[in-house]
């Protein structure tokens, strides 16, 4: 099936979502071993079930088999990357390999677990895949997508929706009334296009707020936060789960209340991807420890988006890695979120 | 400083877990692991097409286009004669544990990552130390970085104080307070 994204799929999806999600068949197959939950769902949480099981629902038994994995599968958990499948195959069913029904479900899905900037986000990666496409086919484009679970959804039971490809991996853990993306990985390349006379750049509100917490810091506090003129690069991506960079930079602590109010509008632009109902309780974890979290910058503060930028503290890790692969480093990024406190939903079960 | 490789080595033929893409220049990431008694050095050597080719002639020493064990150990005994580490000025000495290197095409293609983990013996006492770390490493343009990574264990609990690294990301002196809880 010629792979066909995504901006449309935007559109039609808002349709789709708007009434209540089909019964679909009760699943068993991934439930097996699957730690239960203690707190009751939420709206929200009842919503994304509901939208993960009408997704399945569209699936032939074959397809069911394929993208349902047992919550205990540590393997499948961690079987993400940056990388293009070519290199790094993904499990799952691919977007390429759906019908529109299923795409419709599965859109109405992701619409559920993240935000309208989070699903936007996804169409201008998966377009921006396409635009590489035009030039090696058989290693890029929209349709090399995937998705699969690990754990069946349901109410009562952690589990996680995977959704990646070239430079994204979606892990949103669900737990009773919890959402989480930890870990996740986003960027893009290229990141700034046009499309259908509209100038994209998908990282552009990260890179202003980076920008904008930069300018109001005194020398002091630049020669703190600054660790390097020299960009360096990602260093907790794939296979680097479990490890926690250590603060350096500024801290927290060490901002006025406007720089902390700024510094917070940078790591609101990485996570704000999630839905609000979920993101909300996060950031005010963070806003609580936001003394405790650091700010970092290696590489040079021109032009926007060429440094490495890292964000450390209790409850989040932020990394944006610019890449110099194909001659401009604005124009490519393998960025990081991870919350050490809980990575795949760590806080709230013990993982497999 | 000396390296004990050939213990323990495998070279595993591994898609690479890279991450990054370099073009021109080798990218070097040091992950180091302070844990009781020891300090683990994982080194992640990921060479750009351009540079590719002197990071195989120094693997594949004998040009089959394959990378041996013992080709795959005098690599690692290289590298890690390049890399120094002290704790409170006390010479750290590596002994390789492991060496994965990806397939011959991921080398040269730029997506595959060498991976050397090396440990290192020290001795834990409450109270401040400092471990340093430079990666001497460079058979072409690099760009390195080097982080500080914490396993308590034991009863024994750590703590950075302060990190300072060089603008190269070759040097990182790591300021830290072990304690031990019972």
């Amino acid at each position: 099936m010629h792979p066909r994204w995504p901006t449309a799929l935007l559109a039609l999806s808002t349709a789709a979502c708007g009434g209540g999600a089909p019964q679909s068949p009760p699943i068993s197959q991934g439930a097996t071993g699957t730690p239960t939950v203690a707190k009751a769902p939420d709206a929200r949480s009842r919503l994304i079930v509901d939208r993960a099981r009408a997704f399945l629902a569209t699936l032939t038994p074959e397809q069911r088999r394929a993208v349902l994995f047992p919550f205990a599968d540590g393997a499948q958990r961690v079987k993400w990357s940056n990388f293009p499948t070519g290199f790094v195959p993904r499990s799952g069913i691919a977007w390429g390999q759906m019908t529109p029904l299923q795409r419709t479900a599965l859109v109405a899905l992701l619409r559920s677990v993240l935000s309208p900037q989070g699903v936007a986000m996804v169409a201008e990666q998966m377009d921006a895949d396409q635009i590489l496409a035009a030039k090696e086919p058989a290693m890029f484009g929209a349709g090399r997508y995937y998705v699969s679970f690990v754990g069946a959804p349901a109410l009562d039971r952690v589990w996680t929706l995977q959704f990646g490809g070239h430079h994204l991996a979606i892990n949103a853990t669900v737990s009773g009334p919890d959402v989480s993306l930890s870990p996740s990985l986003t960027g893009g390349e290229p990141l700034k296009y046009e499309k259908n006379g509209r100038r994209i750049y998908i990282v552009e509100n990260e890179v202003n707020q980076s920008q904008a917490l930069m300018r109001t810091l005194t020398p002091a506090q630049l020669r703190q936060a600054v660790r390097s003129t020299d960009k360096i690069d990602l260093v907790l991506g794939p296979g680097h789960d479990g490890q926690v960079l250590q603060p350096e930079g500024l801290p927290g602590s060490a901002m006025s209340p406007a720089q902390k109010a700024q510094f917070l509008r940078l790591i609101a632009a990485r996570l704000d991807i999630l839905n609000a109902d979920d993101l909300q309780p996060q950031m005010a974890a963070i806003a609580a420890t936001i003394d405790k979290t650091w700010f970092g910058w290696w590489g040079p503060t021109a032009p926007l988006g060429a440094a490495y930028v890292r964000v450390t503290g209790p409850r989040v890790s932020i990394e944006f890695s610019p890449q110099d692969m194909d001659g401009d480093a604005t124009n490519h990024a393998h960025n990081m979120f991870r919350d050490s406190a809980n990575e795949y939903g760590s806080a709230w079960t013990k993982l497999p | 400083m000396s390296i004990r490789a050939g213990v323990a080595l495998a070279i595993a033929a591994v898609g690479g877990v890279a991450d990054a893409h370099p073009v021109h220049e080798i990218v070097q990431n040091a992950y180091l692991t302070l844990a009781p008694g020891t300090v683990t050095l994982q080194l992640d050597l990921t060479a750009g097409p351009q540079v590719a080719g002197v990071v195989i002639a120094l693997l594949d020493t004998d040009r089959d286009r394959r990378v041996s064990r013992t080709e795959g150990d005098a690599f690692a005994a290289r590298v890690l004669r390049a890399s120094a580490g002290s704790v409170d000025g006390r010479a750290l000495a590596w002994r390789a544990t492991s060496v994965a290197i990806p397939a011959y095409a991921a080398l040269r293609g730029a997506h595959g990552t060498i991976r050397i983990t090396a440990t290192a013996v020290r001795v834990d006492r409450p109270g401040f130390a400092t471990l340093t770390y430079r990666n001497g490493f460079s058979p072409a343009e690099s760009r390195c970085d080097a982080n500080i990574f914490l396993r308590p264990a034991d009863g024994w609990r750590y703590l950075v104080r302060s990190q300072a690294r060089s603008n190269d990301g070759r040097r990182l002196a790591v300021r830290y307070a072990a304690a031990r809880s019972r």
